[in-house]
């Protein structure tokens, strides 16, 4: 009992002081470029409007309209795009999760030759920025469009319609590589190990292996780099958003540039469901690895 | 020859880079004054026109001219130096402070680290681009004051935006390879903290240095990438005028990013505008991997391949019969060999 409150107030602790950052992040950012003596006194006033912005949180507001200064109501407004977003986010990290692991299982049971030309062609799509990828995407199906009528995907968001598949593939690319590749480096550390040995000299099939008993290890590799991943699609989404004209989260927080609270406060909202994943991830981990908590 | 081969990646990848850069210098030294600018029009063979500028991509013009008649491939040749250089002097500032932060970061307590890591832990949720932002802005609408000064600080920015991350992760490894058996009884016979630093931790990194700054020059390419699409130029911006009067915010130094962020909505009108600087990058951030892939393996010397464990020791007896002893004599001086590496086993 007093351990799991322990355990409870660490990760409390932990999430202000995470949003104490993000604050102290969002100030000095807003902050930095004011005339010298400006400097300290403004960041201070930030993070007492950050810290106050909690309690009033009903009554934060969002300048819509610049020629005739309408406000609407924070929460109100962020609902939508906040939603939209997070939507793309997980649906990006659950597919990169699955292709990673379906590739790293047909990777395993290929053939050398496949292997090779698998590895290879991941090194060069490492390769490719985002950017590139988002650029050469479009140009494809614009290309496509025009020699044939087909439009597979529309590939910029209109006025009132949304995108999820092209944002959900071009936002998961490169986390499924990066995943790919830690999945199969400890999927080769865990091959050496004496318990598929074991396994193998049991007569259990290669695949059954795989699938029994080094992917339960694998999964401790994979639930604690997740951390990484989320950044990844975080800072890839943030770019997508802007290139196919997405209502999403960035766009709105983007909008929002020039006032702190509401930029504060969104980073916050978006923290808020990472860190509970973060939680729930350790949890399992330390489940797993059979670490009494 | 097996030494070759192992460094055949950081040979090739090497080899573009300085190749590209050397190439850029020439560009502007010698070949600059010597290329003719395109023409205005262009004719068929029977001398009837048939374009004008955005020319596509031709043997004459291998990435294409874009609308105001600029050479794309010569462009870029000409911001290879430019955007190399940016990416390289930001992974330096970054990997030497990062460092210097790690080292110390790697030596506090469990309570420091409670309260600092979550700090850090900030820096992953907001984007880069979004931190950089408002400061790339200011800067860039104060511009004309002092214009090294501007490229100073924004290096700078982008430099430091990346050190908490990097301190966190260098100084987890420092922690890692402190829990290490000598390092405790380094510290048994007497060992300070400076001590440890100076003649266990900076050597253990300093093997690390080199892969740490690759890495940080490829995310440094990137992020470049990133902020150029938000029309956030390293360098001065020139304000082009097409000719209907529409002001287009161009970098000066033929930066790629620049030229992919500044042009990027001309994607389904003349995309070979923005598949020049695309390709130049992919091939750049594809030999700073060839050079990643080379040291990394240096670094791990090949995991030992099962092939020695399967070793026939048939073949290292052939002087001998059939059925000899092979250690019949050598009894005692094995024991003894096996007390030795017990003792160096348990050291």
């Amino acid at each position: 009992m007093i351990q799991t409150s322990k355990l409870i107030s660490k990760h409390i602790l932990q999430f202000l002081l995470t949003i104490v950052g993000i604050g102290f992040i969002t100030a000095s950012s807003f902050s930095l470029f004011l005339p010298k003596g400006e400097r300290l006194p403004e960041l201070w006033n930030q993070l007492q409007i950050f810290f106050w912005s909690f309690f009033y949180f009903k009554d934060l507001e969002v300048l819509m309209n610049v020629q005739e200064l309408v406000y609407v109501p924070f929460y109100t407004v962020l609902k939508d795009p906040y939603v939209y977003s997070l939507t793309i986010l997980f649906a990006a990290f659950i597919c990169s999760i699955i292709v990673a692991l379906l590739l790293s299982y047909i990777t395993y049971m290929a053939p050398k030759l496949v292997k090779k030309i698998i590895h290879s062609l991941l090194f060069f799509l490492q390769s490719v920025p985002d950017v590139v990828m988002i650029a050469g995407l479009q140009i494809f199906l614009f290309w496509l469009f025009n020699k044939t009528g087909v439009m597979i995907i529309d590939p910029v968001a209109g006025l009132e319609s949304k995108v999820y598949v092209l944002p959900i593939f071009v936002v998961s690319i490169i986390p499924t590589i990066q995943l790919f590749q830690m999945i199969y480096l400890s999927i080769n550390e865990e091959e050496i190990k004496e318990y598929v040995e074991y396994a193998k000299a049991k007569g259990l099939s290669k695949s059954w292996v795989l699938v029994r008993h080094i992917l339960r290890n694998v999964t401790i590799t994979l639930l604690t780099n997740t951390k990484l991943i989320f950044w990844v699609i975080i800072s890839n989404l943030f770019i997508v958003e802007f290139l196919l004209n997405m209502k999403g989260y960035f766009s709105f927080l983007f909008k929002n540039m020039n006032s702190p609270e509401i930029f504060f406060m969104s980073l916050v909202l978006l923290f808020i469901p990472f860190f509970i994943l973060d939680v729930i991830f350790k949890y399992i981990v330390n489940r797993l690895r059979g670490v009494s908590v | 020859m097996k030494n070759l081969k192992q460094y055949l990646p950081i040979l090739i990848g090497s080899f573009i880079i300085i190749g590209l850069v050397a190439f850029s210098f020439i560009y502007t030294y010698f070949i600059k004054d010597t290329i003719k600018p395109p023409p205005t029009f262009l004719y068929n063979d029977d001398g009837k026109m048939i374009g004008t500028y955005g020319y596509p991509p031709s043997l004459t013009y291998p990435f294409g001219v874009d609308r105001l008649g600029r050479d794309v491939f010569w462009m870029v040749i000409d911001g290879a130096k430019y955007t190399i250089a940016i990416a390289l002097v930001v992974a330096v500032i970054r990997v030497v402070f990062g460092i210097l932060f790690g080292i110390f970061y790697g030596f506090t307590g469990k309570k420091f680290e409670m309260i600092v890591s979550p700090f850090i832990n900030a820096f992953r949720f907001v984007p880069a681009v979004i931190i950089v932002f408002p400061i790339f802005q200011m800067l860039q609408s104060g511009l004309g004051e002092n214009q090294y000064k501007t490229i100073g600080l924004q290096i700078l920015l982008i430099s430091f935006i990346a050190i908490p991350i990097l301190t966190n992760t260098i100084g987890d490894e420092v922690k890692e390879f402190l829990k290490n058996d000598f390092i405790l009884s380094s510290k048994v016979i007497g060992a300070g903290n400076m001590w440890l630093r100076r003649k266990h931790v900076f050597p253990f990194l300093r093997t690390r240095i080199l892969l740490l700054f690759v890495q940080q020059t490829i995310q440094v390419l990137f992020l470049l990438t990133q902020l150029g699409v938000f029309r956030l130029f390293i360098g001065g911006v020139v304000t082009l005028f097409i000719d209907d009067g529409d002001g287009r915010d161009m970098s000066k130094a033929n930066e790629w990013a620049a030229m992919i962020g500044s042009n990027f909505f001309e994607l389904s009108i003349d995309p070979w505008v923005i598949i020049g600087p695309s390709i130049a990058f992919i091939v750049t951030i594809f030999a700073f991997n060839l050079i990643k892939l080379g040291i990394e393996r240096i670094i791990q010397k090949q995991p030992v391949p099962t092939k020695q464990l399967i070793h026939d020791t048939v073949h290292d007896f052939d002087s001998l019969s059939d059925f000899d002893f092979v250690n019949k004599t050598e009894v005692k001086t094995d024991l003894m060999k096996e007390e030795q590496s017990s003792y160096v086993l348990s050291k």
